[in-house]
């Protein structure tokens, strides 16, 4: 038991913060947002809960995945998706629009940089950025200079815009979008919902008798039908306003369809009553207006069985996603690997094998976490764990943690964990900042249609990259902790050494797999084995590079000091082949170009270059005794 | 003999050949933003040196090694390291076949280098072709329309042109000589500010326009729109004088110019290079695809039936993506798609060194899984020492 405390301790933690966490997600309001959460609509050609839908819409606009509100409060996604689609006349006022271009702050009202309470917290973190916020209220008096201004904007490509071009442009689409957001469930022309569905249902079949008369060339009243028009005309504004798809459909040609909310309309003209999904998105409307939470709940605990009655695949869908939104597993496994890595750090002062052991074991629980969530994206999506450079990080991370827990377990001296750790990390961390406002489960294009060859030359490749870095990492410790302490005896660089060369060899063998059946894939999509593309280059440099390590080693050119050094070399040449092509902005593996971030790859370069040159420093000035 | 022979199987020159190949990769890479996929490849990897040229010495001076020369240099390395270095044994096997693997890759590479040729078919729907469309030469092609039933065509390739000869088609009545080719080119109205050699052009739309020669692109999103200027001359000649028929300027995109002799009517136009295949290809549907509410393309596809000339045989196919139509050694696969989804575009290519690549990385891949289990299991068997 004494032997396992800590690994018990350390489990326990990790569990009982993913919990901890888990709990948070809830909105503190007796409005039964959980509820409204899940329920299932399509937008951006996706099924996806209201959840996924307020937090991708945020993070679009203002960064974030909540929202602080004008008095200071701060908001869970959905309570302000709520407002928005619910009443709008208060989400008018809610400053979710960031803008941190001086160029378009300017031709919009000034605000003041709010002022600190203490003097101490204002010379730290300055002024604070809540004057970088704007409401739709206060975008309104100069939308028409934004529009004209983004629209000149869009005649240029992307990456030759200026920054107030870019900002523009992002603030014209994220704009439209939200308003567009506050038409999708009701056009805010009338005070009450259900009202005006009753008042519909009661003119609606005297207008279609009176319509049949008309085309029948017999006398009509013109007075009925004038009613009628009125709706018409401000459903049909609103049909074509609408975010997102709110009512399951009769799939048109073996493929799922959905309709807009503007689909009430012809419900009640055609069947003379709505359907009970929009009754219940109705009631919803109303009683937020009239901050009635018992309707309220009930209304949505009905809309969301009514879906799962009307659509059970989407519903299981949305319901799965809104799970993983809460259980937000990438996050957590975040501060896991945090907590791995402290573990081992203070392993080896202590020597202490409990800790040692307590690393191990919480490595796996944070590594089944991060699998547990590809596994939900994978289940969401309907298709293999890396659909864009997003996921990509997350699957990197994912393998290099497989390989270390290997290694772990074979010579179990809590360098494997500490690697873990660190590419867990690192690999999380590049994928948040990837996101970049975007929605990351997003559909795939044609091209990247399922194809087996497809999917698996993506994972191997992408594995290839993962046990690349892993050599890399490895190279890094043994020449920092080499340097600085005396952890490197002659055992343990022996040890290094060998596993260095054994990944090496097996991220020869995954690279070269991964390219080759990228090879297979365009031949048989594209009927050409090998175009050049920078991608293509990009994985062959990789191959290449693990091919001139394996023959220096064999030639005798490079003993340990040697191959570590070419190994730090890897990571660049991985980082070019897996980021850096991307940057270029041509070529056929579009699907995740990136505009900026070249200047972190640029400061990562630096940073493995300076380490190789440290492993050069003369074997007398370090710490721990290197036979090179 | 044998000091170049060591060092032609040294393991120093696979090295070398190896950074130098990055080295290469790398610049070709970098210079795809300038010059586009095709043109980068070109320069950089299907070459024996790459060049830069000097202005002032008007050569183009070699500075890198080409694709060509490191492959061929790894692939000599490759074969002399087999025949000198290489030991036989059943440890070997793996070593063996990875780099009997990377020989045939080498071999297969250069020949799709050479061999491979790419073009397009543009079919709108309901429409039916039997040639393809070259993505990177044109021709001359003058078109005998007398016959109202049949038109004969005569082809003349970019490469005849480019040398600005005058060429002679034993049929034709009349000679056609090339004055000017130029690759690349951009349009403009003719007019007082036209240069003097606009002027030549006395028949057909050049006498409202001219074409000024622009430098080549190799760009995916971009095309070369070459220009040429021609003057056919009749064949009998009157007192060592021939009649001169006119002076013409064609350019690709532009419309057929017509013109009559000795009672035949004639159309000159510049398009593309066709090759005409064994089969007609009709586009009975295309359609496109997308995600519900958004322009996010689902899928691309292209309902066809191909008629073949020799047995009669029609077959219908479906071409989508990621699943192209392969009839006798060309490969048809969605490629684009004109705006309108009434007209779709399908990549044509002939690649004769197709099966190489397949069998050369099935090799190495064996190999070097050989190779690797070899590897683990060495590894277990010092680790079970050690633990010992």
């Amino acid at each position: 038991m004494k032997r396992n405390l800590a690994t018990i301790l350390s489990i326990l933690f990790f569990f009982g913060y993913i919990y901890s966490n888990f709990k948070k997600q809830t909105p503190k309001s007796d409005f039964d947002f959980d509820t409204l959460g899940k329920v299932p609509v399509i937008m951006n050609g996706r099924v996806q809960p209201l959840d996924s839908v307020a937090k991708n819409s945020l993070l679009a606009m203002n960064g974030k995945r909540s929202a602080v509100y004008q008095d200071g409060t701060k908001h869970h996604a959905i309570e302000w998706l709520a407002e928005a689609i619910f009443e709008p006349s208060a989400a008018f006022d809610r400053p979710v629009f960031r803008i941190h271009d001086d160029g378009l702050r300017a031709i919009l009202p000034h605000k003041t940089p709010e002022q600190r309470d203490s003097a101490i917290m204002a010379a730290l973190f300055g002024s604070g950025s809540s004057h970088h916020y704007y409401s739709f209220n206060e975008i309104r008096g100069s939308f028409e200079k934004i529009r004209r201004d983004a629209m000149e904007a869009s005649q240029i490509e992307s990456e030759l815009r200026t920054r107030y071009q870019k900002a523009v442009v992002n603030l014209a689409n994220n704009a439209i979008q939200f308003y567009n957001l506050t038409r999708t469930i009701h056009h805010g022309e009338t005070p009450s919902y259900l009202d005006e569905l009753a008042a519909m249902q009661t003119i609606a079949p005297k207008a279609v008798a009176e319509t049949e008369k008309q085309q029948r060339g017999e006398a009509f009243d013109s007075e009925s039908l004038q009613g009628m028009l009125g709706f018409i005309q401000l459903y049909r504004g609103f049909g074509e306003n609408a975010a997102f798809f709110t009512h399951p459909a009769e799939p048109v040609d073996g493929q799922p369809n959905w309709d807009k909310m503007s689909v009430v309309l012809d419900e009640v003209t055609r069947d003379g009553a709505p359907s009970k999904i929009s009754k219940n998105y109705a009631t919803l409307t109303d009683a937020y207006r009239q901050d009635d939470v018992a309707t309220f709940n009930q209304a949505a605990a009905e809309l969301l069985a009514a879906l799962d009655a009307e659509d059970a695949k989407a519903f299981s869908k949305a319901k799965a996603e809104h799970q993983f939104n809460y259980l937000s597993p990438f996050y957590v496994s975040i501060v896991g690997y945090v907590f791995v890595f402290l573990l081992a750090v203070f392993s080896w002062p202590f020597s202490s094998r409990g800790l040692n052991r307590a690393a191990f074991w919480t490595l796996i629980a944070v590594f089944a976490i991060h699998t547990i969530g590809m596994g939900y994206r994978v289940y969401i999506i309907g298709y293999a764990p890396v659909i864009n450079l997003y996921s990509s990080a997350i699957y990197v991370g994912w393998g290099a943690t497989l390989l270390s827990l290997i290694i772990e377990r074979l010579y179990r001296n809590g360098i494997g964990s500490f690697i873990a750790a660190v590419i867990g990390i690192a690999s999380l961390i590049v994928a948040h900042h990837l996101i970049d406002g975007r929605d990351t489960l997003e559909q795939m294009k044609a091209v990247l249609d399922s194809n087996f060859w497809l999917t698996v030359h993506v994972l191997t490749i992408t594995f290839g990259y993962a046990s690349t870095f892993f050599s890399g990492f490895i190279g890094i410790f043994w020449v920092l902790a080499g340097l600085t302490t005396k952890l490197i005896d002659k055992q343990r660089s022996k040890m290094l050494a060998s596993v260095v060369y054994g990944i090496i060899c097996f991220s020869t063998l995954f690279s070269f797999f991964g390219t080759v059946s990228g090879g297979i894939w365009a031949d048989q999509s594209w009927g050409r084995f090998w175009g050049w593309d920078p991608k293509e280059n990009g994985a062959i440099l990789l191959v290449l590079w693990n091919v001139i390590i394996l023959h220096s080693r064999w030639g005798g050119f490079a003993k340990t000091r040697g191959i570590m050094a070419m190994a730090i070399f890897g990571n660049v040449v991985t980082s070019w082949s897996w980021m850096g092509t991307n940057m270029l902005g041509i070529g056929l593996h579009s699907y995740g170009f990136m505009n900026s971030a070249f200047h972190y790859l640029l400061a990562f370069w630096l940073t493995q270059l300076a380490v190789i040159a440290l492993a050069y420093i003369p074997a007398k000035n370090w710490k721990s005794e290197i036979r090179v | 003999m044998k000091p170049l022979l060591k060092l032609l199987a040294s393991l120093e020159l696979t090295i070398g050949c190896l950074v130098l190949a990055m080295v290469l990769i790398l610049f070709g890479t970098l210079d795809q933003t300038h010059l586009g996929i095709h043109g980068a490849t070109e320069k950089y990897f299907y070459t024996v040196f790459v060049t830069q040229y000097v202005e002032f010495l008007d050569i183009n001076v070699p500075y890198m090694p080409g694709g060509y020369l490191i492959g061929f240099a790894l692939f000599l390395n490759n074969l002399s390291a087999m025949i000198y270095r290489f030991r036989m044994g059943s440890k070997k096997l793996g070593i063996w076949l990875i780099h009997l693997g990377f020989v045939l890759l080498l071999l297969g590479e250069f020949i799709s280098s050479v061999f491979q040729e790419e073009a397009n078919l543009t079919l709108d729907e309901g429409g039916t072709a039997d040639f393809t469309e070259s993505t990177s030469l044109v021709e001359l092609a003058v078109i005998d329309t007398t016959d109202t039933e049949t038109d004969r065509v005569y082809a003349i390739p970019e490469a005849m042109l480019e040398r600005k000869q005058q060429i002679e088609i034993d049929e034709l009545p009349f000679h056609i000589s090339v004055d000017v080719f130029m690759p690349n080119s951009a349009l403009q109205r003719r007019d007082d500010t036209a240069p003097e050699s606009a002027h030549v052009v006395n028949q057909g739309f050049g006498l409202q326009y001219f074409a000024i020669e622009v430098p080549e692109t190799g760009k995916m999103s971009e095309r070369n729109q070459p220009s040429t200027i021609v003057t056919l001359f009749a064949k009998e000649s009157v007192d060592g004088e021939s009649e001169i028929l006119g002076t013409w300027l064609a350019r690709e995109f532009m419309r057929h110019q017509s013109f009559s002799y000795q009672g035949r009517n004639y159309d000159l136009v510049l398009r593309r290079q066709r090759e005409i295949i064994d089969y007609y290809i009709t586009l009975n549907d295309f359609s496109h695809d997308r995600y519900l509410g958004t322009n996010i393309p689902k899928n691309f596809s292209s309902d066809v039936t191909v008629k073949d000339k020799r047995t009669g045989l029609e077959q219908d196919f479906l071409i989508y993506m990621n699943n192209p139509l392969r009839y006798d050694d060309l490969t048809f696969y969605q490629a684009s798609f004109l705006p309108g989804d009434q007209t779709s575009i399908l990549q044509v290519v002939r690649n004769p060194g197709r099966s190489l690549p397949y069998i050369s990385t099935t090799v190495m891949t064996l190999g070097l899984a050989i190779q690797f289990a070899f590897g683990l299991q060495r590894f277990s068997k010092k680790r079970k020492k050690a633990d010992a």
